[in-house]
This record gives structure tokens, sequence and C-alpha cells, in this order.
């Protein structure tokens, strides 16, 4: 227990610093800054259009109103701008880490790799998409009368926690390949793709082969279990059932890492 | 002969990176296929069946494959911006058809394997396919698509020199993409979207890149129709080629490459 806190309070540490190198960082690339604002808007706001028109000729989508398919749209904007705020820009360097042998420096480093590997970049333009989706989702709500109780905004943070965890888990499982096929450089494209898995209701997927829909299930509840949670339809089963897959699948994804590991041939490999 | 060397060239090159592909042609039919599943959940939508919307996302996929170019990235970023252009500028062959001749291989492959997907699809579900059957409409529907190619292929050469004048690219990368995957007809066929608004997209180039070629192979347009298509993909092209040339001629002069 007591190793366990002392790793904790090391880990809290060096975080620090890294969101403050970080932050450093993005003041003093300042045309990247307003680059990746515009991008990272654009972006946002795509969502948002998406999901007006398709929903501007139905009403309906499998039983799912208007307002509630916007509201999946906000929360996609708000769940995804924690992940790719804090993990995504790592991801993306998974394939050149690897493929260039840069992973040999990491693992020689006193700290976890795939803490380096993953929690070393922190994109804190992504803000400004966390912002519209919760700009968005506030408006949505508002007109649809739903009040959120303080109870509720708990239980809401704890299951977007629990979502970005479960993204993270995917991407990890994903991009762990590379170790394997370290030229597949546009592996994180695809994901950033398959992404957009989460921001429909469940039920569409309902016709999709076995396989796929067991493949991407934890991708379709990590938007739509928060969202049940906010309009007060969620169920106790359903967030012990969302909770232990998210852990289950932290547990695999750091385990096929550590397995992985075993693999790597450095750049002369 | 030398055209031909330079074409096999530029295929060899791409070939070796079939993986990669394989990878960008998965990008590529994702969002169709989540929207097919998607508006299986919708209510009824005047003037098209299950099957036709089925028929048209499936039809997208090929013709994005085919059609839809994308090398702006790697003329804005690695031959403007990173000096790989000074290399081509002292060959004797011109930059422009490079890169087109480098496209036309990446699409080729991109396409065999968006119509080995059709031939999948076709093969297991026979009846959900809408095809044009009139040979006169099939011909004019490939001349269409062909067309459509050269379009975007003078569009994304537009907005990778871009990189000429801008510093960073990546915004303006990105809100074409945005716009392209908005009015091209990739997200949703444009009769679907507010009767205003298909009034003004279907007058924009990006229409003419993915929605009218799928809705002519599928057989929704008259011969008519057909010629107007053409018409206007023309109209856009020439319009796309006038300013791509006035902003090579521009840019070339703004272009500046140091080394030791």
């Amino acid at each position: 227990m007591e190793i366990f806190f002392k790793k904790t309070k090391h880990y809290t540490k060096v975080y620090k610093m890294l969101l403050r190198l970080n932050f450093a960082r993005l003041l003093a690339y300042r045309a990247d800054l307003v680059n990746s604002t515009i991008a990272h808007t654009i972006w946002a706001s795509f969502t948002i259009v998406q999901m007006l028109l398709l929903t501007s000729k139905t009403s309906h989508i499998f039983g799912w109103s208007r307002n509630e398919l916007l509201i999946l749209a906000g929360m996609y904007n708000i769940i995804y701008s924690f992940f790719y705020m804090f993990f995504s820009r790592g991801f993306n360097q998974f394939s050149t880490t690897i493929n260039f042998g840069r992973l040999d420096g990491i693992l020689t480093k006193p700290i976890d790799s795939q803490f380096l590997m993953t929690c070393l970049n922190i994109t804190y333009t992504h803000l400004i998409r966390l912002i519209w989706g919760v700009g968005f989702l506030a408006y949505v709500l508002f007109t649809m009368r739903v009040i959120v109780t303080p109870l509720v905004l708990l239980g809401f943070i704890v299951l977007v926690v629990f979502s970005v965890m479960i993204i993270y888990s995917f991407w990890m499982l994903i991009m762990t390949l590379t170790i394997w096929f370290p030229k597949l450089s546009n592996l994180a494209d695809l994901l950033y793709q398959i992404n957009q898995i989460s921001k429909f209701p469940q039920e569409i997927y309902k016709g999709a082969s076995l396989y796929l829909l067991i493949l991407l299930f934890p991708l379709t509840v990590v938007i739509v279990t928060p969202a049940k949670e906010i309009l007060q339809k969620v169920l106790v089963g359903d967030v012990i059932g969302f909770i232990a897959c998210a852990l289950m699948l932290f547990i695999v994804s750091r385990r096929f890492w550590r397995f992985a590991l075993r693999f790597y041939t450095s750049a002369s490999g | 002969m030398r055209n031909l060397k330079i074409i096999l060239l530029q295929f060899q090159e791409v070939i070796e990176d079939r993986s990669r592909i394989f990878v960008w042609f998965l990008l590529g039919i994702i969002t169709p296929l989540i929207m097919i599943l998607f508006w299986r959940g919708a209510s009824h939508i005047p003037g098209w069946t299950s099957n036709e919307i089925t028929s048209y996302y499936l039809l997208a996929i090929i013709i994005n494959a085919i059609i839809m170019c994308q090398q702006e990235e790697h003329v804005g970023t690695i031959d403007i911006q990173e000096g790989g252009l000074s290399s081509y500028l002292l060959k004797p062959f011109s930059y422009f058809w490079l890169i087109f001749f480098n496209e036309l291989a990446y699409r080729l492959l991109q396409g065999i394997l968006g119509i080995l997907l059709l031939v999948v699809f076709v093969g297991f579900f026979p009846g959900l396919f809408a095809f044009a059957k009139s040979p006169d409409v099939l011909f004019l529907s490939v001349i269409i698509a062909i067309v459509a190619f050269l379009l975007t292929f003078i569009f994304k050469m537009i907005i990778g020199i871009l990189a000429f004048w801008l510093t960073e690219t990546r915004g303006a990368f990105e809100a074409t993409n945005v716009m392209i995957v908005i009015f091209s007809g990739l997200l949703m066929p444009l009769a679907f979207l507010p009767s205003w608004l298909e009034q003004i997209v279907s007058k924009m180039p990006f229409a003419y890149m993915i929605y009218f070629p799928v809705i002519a192979f599928e057989g929704k347009l008259t011969v008519l129709e057909l010629w107007q298509v053409l018409f206007m993909e023309f109209f856009w092209l020439g319009i796309c080629l006038l300013i791509y040339k006035k902003l090579w001629q521009e840019g070339i002069k703004q272009y500046t490459a140091v080394g030791q």
C-alpha cells in the first residue's frame, strides 16, 4: 500500500510538470494555437451541424427524438474533448515512435512506458471543443426543460471519467498493434473515424454483424450511458456494467501493451 | 514512352504502400456504413426507399474511393512548406502531372478495393442495388465520374497550393474536408437536406464530386439531366483550372527554399 501511495505521489508530481511544460509549449507556438483552435472549432461545429442535418427530415430514429440525438452530439464533443486533450496526441505519435526506434529511449526511463507513450502530450486547444459541447448541451437541455440536479451532475461526471477510460483503453488495444505493424501510420486516423460510432444510439447497430458489434461495443456505450444519466433514464444495472466494462478494458489493454513489448525489436528489427 | 515510365513508377511507389492504402480505404467506408444503419431507423423519406438509400451509400463508397483525391496535404505540407517542391522544379517534367499520375495510381488501387467490396455486397444482397440499365445513361455516368475526378484533383491542388501564402494550413484543410463531407453528398444525399439548402448546395462544385456521379449511376437522372450535370461539371472545372493557373503563377514567385 505504501508503495502504491509513493508511486501515485511520484506520478502526480510528474504529471503536474507535464501540464506546465505543455502549457508553455502552447504559448510558445502561437500560430499553432490559432490554427488548432480554428480546426477544433470546425470539427466541434461539424458534429452538431451533422446531427441537425440528419434529423432535419425525420423526427425519430429508433425511438430517439431529435432533441435526444442532439444531446448525443453535445455529449460527443464533451467526452471526446477530454480524450483528445489528454491522450490523442500521444496516440498519433505511436507509429513513428515505434517505427523509428524511439521507444528504446522511453523503455530505458524510470517511468512507466505506457504512461510516457500516451500522457506526455496535452493539447489544451481541445478546450474549445469542450466549451462548444457544454454550451450546446445546456441549450438543448434548457429547450427540453430537463432539470439537472447536483446528484445527477455528479453521476454524469463520474460516468464521463469512465467513458474516457473506455475510449483510452480501446485506442490502446488497437494502437499496440503498431508494435507488430509499425508502418501503419494511419491507424490513428482510422480510430478517429471509428469514434464516430459513439455519437449515434446503440440501437442502430443491432442489424450489424455480431462480431463487429462485440468488437465495437465499448464505443457504442461511451456517449449513450452518460446521456441517459443526464436525461435520468439510466438503470443501475447499466451503470454497474459500464464501470465494469471500463475497468476490465483498462486492465486488458495494459496487459496487452506489456505482452506486445516482448516483440519490440527496436529500429534494427 | 517517358510519360508511361513515369506513370509506372508512380504505380510502383503506390503499391509499396498497400497496407496503408487498405487502412485509407477502410477510413472512407466507415461514415457511409454508419449512415446506412442510421437511415434504417428513420421514418419514411419521400422519394427514397430503404434499398435506394443503402445502394446510394455503397455506390458513394466506391465513387469516393475512385474520385476523391487526397493530395492537398502532401502538396501543401511536404512539398511547399518543407521545401520538397524544389527537387520537382528542377526536373524536366511538370509538377502538376507528377502529382496527377501519383494520385491516379492511388485512386485506381482504392477503386479496385471499392469494386471488390461492391461485388461482395451484390453477391450477398443482389436485390439491394439500383443501377442505371440504359447504355446511354451508363456511358454518360462514366464520363461524369471521370470529369468529377478531374474536378476534385484540381480543387485539391488549389487547396494544397494555398500553402504558398499560409504558414499554417491545417485550418484550411480541415474546413475543406468538413465542407466536402457535408456538401458533396458523403454524409447524406442532398435530397435529404432542407430544400433551401439543397437548392444552394446543388449549384456548388462539391455536389458534382460525389452526389451527382452516384445518382447518375443509380439511374435517378434522365439523359437531359445528365447533360446538365456534365455542363455544370465542365463549368466548375474551367473555373477551378483558371484559379489554379493564376494561383500557381503567383505562388511560385512567393516560394523560397533553403539548403546547404
